[in-house]
């Protein structure tokens, strides 16, 4: 078994990072931003795979080798022992997206929080492995969860208002897992957050920056909690239903600040939506699940044009009968 | 344009112009223009989609058909007659006359919860008047139009699911056989189930003469449905044209950009590039 990182392994860093971030070229968006190099013995590198060349060189395993590992995750609940999620797997690289679709109770949001180690009781894995970068989290003490979460794996959600507090400015909110987690300075934590907030494409950083969460829209918000879930770093993106609740335009903002981010830093995404087609526009691969089972899984082309199972030529027929596809040339559908 | 003054006369043979005829309507709350110059006609029996984000104007565009807020400037024809200056008492009995309804996206506001289904589905039709069998005949009638079945009529609306109670509500927006129905967001809180089949629904209201208007933000929803879309952006109705038309070849940026941010299964990078540059025009 690969040997959990030691908590000296996982405190090093922010040091490092604290030097790092006053060398940081403040023009660079935050996720750019160079980590210090990885000790070559580490099996848990802190802070973004970047596509960099001084990363590559680390050797192809590095970015082939999977950032997320899930085999066979069953999540039951125990009263009456009842299997809720009945086997999911998959496997994340650095810079690649996987989706996941699913009406609500289909378990794909049972799934994530089970990634991230947030299951909500009384529910839990009952079998199979969820491994963080080589770490198999059922081994994680909470205090190395603690560690991991924002610095290796981050997570947005539906409703961004409800993560934050609304009476603390939201730069302030940033800055202050730029402070625990990265152990930057006051001064430093606020630079860097404004950094962050411009890296997400807020048009006003410097202003947003000190706005408190109900004078912003929800597309507005949901910058604000990608820009903290970004903060420390993480290798790992889970946006569940992020887009959901925004306007068609906003949520296709946020969709291409995925992408961006995912292009520019290597930042893996694991993307959950009820609707095919969000996660078609983003992912390489695609699980389709109901009723706790995946009942699809593939390379998105491959499912969205050689669909197997009914319930996805149904997820399918659905956008060509309502959506805008219907009104879309066949020859642009390739 | 119908800019006739119709003195209300309920049960009145209804007019042959528009249903809804809305000429150069401006609403302003305060110092704040929610629409500026927004002319929209609708005839009968056609459907129009009003597509529109998050303070586009167009809850201030359905509040004003409703009578909810006053205009600032400009007029509203509602099944013939001018409402621009209508009092309270004189909505109360244009809305009693049935001639338009309205389907909100919750319809827990729309449904009185502690009326039972039957209850809900046969009041519009016994304040007209209507005896009470033959309200609860129409009742049924109508509840099977929305494909629900009869042992719903003696439960509450809490007792139905979501996608059962919007179809109560439109079967509701119905029973009084009126010209028009507003729909605002009338599916957006629902699953593609659920949605989907709303969808079939208002597109045999098509088929049945009703007009109808679709409020949404949703342009791939409505563009299945509806014959005409108009686009409202900023309190402006920048587009507004034949469904294939506007989805075919949106002209103004904004339409553009809504189109090319849907989702749709086709997967274009190119999409990408053309949203970032609509969006910087869009922006200055």
């Amino acid at each position: 078994m690969t040997p959990l990182p030691s908590k000296t392994a996982r405190t090093a860093p922010p040091d490092a990072d604290s030097h790092d971030a006053d060398s940081h070229d403040p023009r660079s968006p935050a996720p750019d931003d160079p980590q210090a190099p990885h000790a070559p013995h580490s099996p848990a590198p802190d802070g973004p795979a970047t596509t960099h060349a001084s990363h590559a060189a680390a050797g192809a395993t590095a970015a082939t080798r999977p950032v997320l590992s899930v085999r066979d995750v069953r999540i039951g609940h125990p009263a009456g022992d009842r299997e809720i999620v009945h086997g999911v797997s998959f496997d994340l690289t650095p810079g690649k997206a996987l989706g996941i679709v699913g009406e609500s109770g289909s378990g794909k949001t049972l799934t994530c929080r089970a990634a991230l180690g947030i299951l909500p009781p009384p529910f839990e894995v009952t079998a199979g492995t969820v491994e963080i970068d080589g770490t198999p989290i059922a081994e994680l003490t909470p205090r190395q969860w603690t560690e991991l979460r924002g610095t290796t794996i981050s997570a947005v959600f539906q409703d961004p208002a409800s993560y934050l507090n609304p009476s603390l400015r939201v730069g302030a909110q940033i800055a202050e897992v730029l402070r625990v987690k990265k152990g930057l300075t006051r001064r430093e934590a606020r630079a860097r957050s404004v950094e962050l907030l411009r890296s997400v494409r807020l048009r006003d950083p410097e202003l947003v920056h000190g706005q408190y969460p109900y004078e912003l829209s929800g597309g507005m918000l949901q910058r604000v909690l990608i820009a903290a879930a970004i903060a420390a770093g993480p290798r790992i993106l889970i946006a569940d239903e992020a887009t959901t609740a925004l306007d068609v335009t906003v949520q296709a903002e946020i969709l291409d600040l995925l992408e961006d981010l995912r292009e520019r830093t290597g930042l893996a995404l694991v993307v959950v939506s009820h609707d095919l087609a969000v996660v078609a526009q983003l992912c390489d691969e695609v699980l389709v699940m109901r009723g706790g089972e995946v009942v699809e899984q593939g390379p998105t082309s491959q499912v969205l044009h050689n669909p197997q199972h009914p319930y996805t030529r149904l997820l399918i027929a659905e956008h060509e009968q309502y959506g805008l596809d219907r009104f879309l040339a066949p020859e642009e559908a390739a | 344009m119908t800019t006739t003054q119709h003195p209300h006369t309920p049960g009145g043979p209804p007019t042959a112009g528009p249903v809804l005829d809305i000429t150069g309507l401006d609403v302003r709350y305060g110092r704040r223009t929610a629409l500026r110059g927004v002319s929209l006609a609708v005839a009968p029996g056609e459907t129009v989609g009003v597509i529109g984000e998050t303070g586009s104007g167009k809850s201030t565009l359905a509040r004003a058909a409703l009578g909810l807020v006053s205009p600032s400037a400009g007029s509203i024809v509602v099944g013939g007659h001018d409402v621009t200056g209508y009092g309270r008492r004189q909505w109360r009995d244009l809305r009693r006359e049935g001639v338009v309804q309205y389907v909100f996206q919750d319809p827990l506001r729309s449904l009185d919860p502690d009326l039972t289904i039957e209850d809900s589905l046969t009041e519009p039709l016994l304040v007209q008047g209507v005896p009470r069998e033959e309200a609860a005949a129409r009742a049924r009638a109508f509840l099977s139009r929305v494909r629900l079945t009869e042992d719903l009529l003696g439960r509450l609306p809490g007792e139905l699911s979501g996608g059962q109670r919007q179809r109560v509500a439109v079967a509701r927006a119905l029973v009084t056989d009126p010209r028009l129905v507003i729909l605002d967001e009338p599916v957006s809180a629902l699953d593609s189930a659920n949605r989907v089949q709303i969808l079939e629904i208002l597109k045999e209201l098509r088929s049945a003469g009703v007009a109808l208007v679709f409020i949404s933000h949703d342009l791939g929803s409505v563009a299945g449905v509806a014959d005409r879309i108009a686009v409202l952006y900023r309190g402006e109705l920048v587009e507004d044209g034949a469904a294939a038309d506007v989805v075919g070849r949106p002209r103004h940026p904004y339409t553009r950009l809504l189109l090319r941010s849907a989702p749709t299964l086709r997967s274009a990078p190119a999409d990408r590039a053309e949203r970032e540059a609509l969006r910087a025009l869009l922006h200055n």
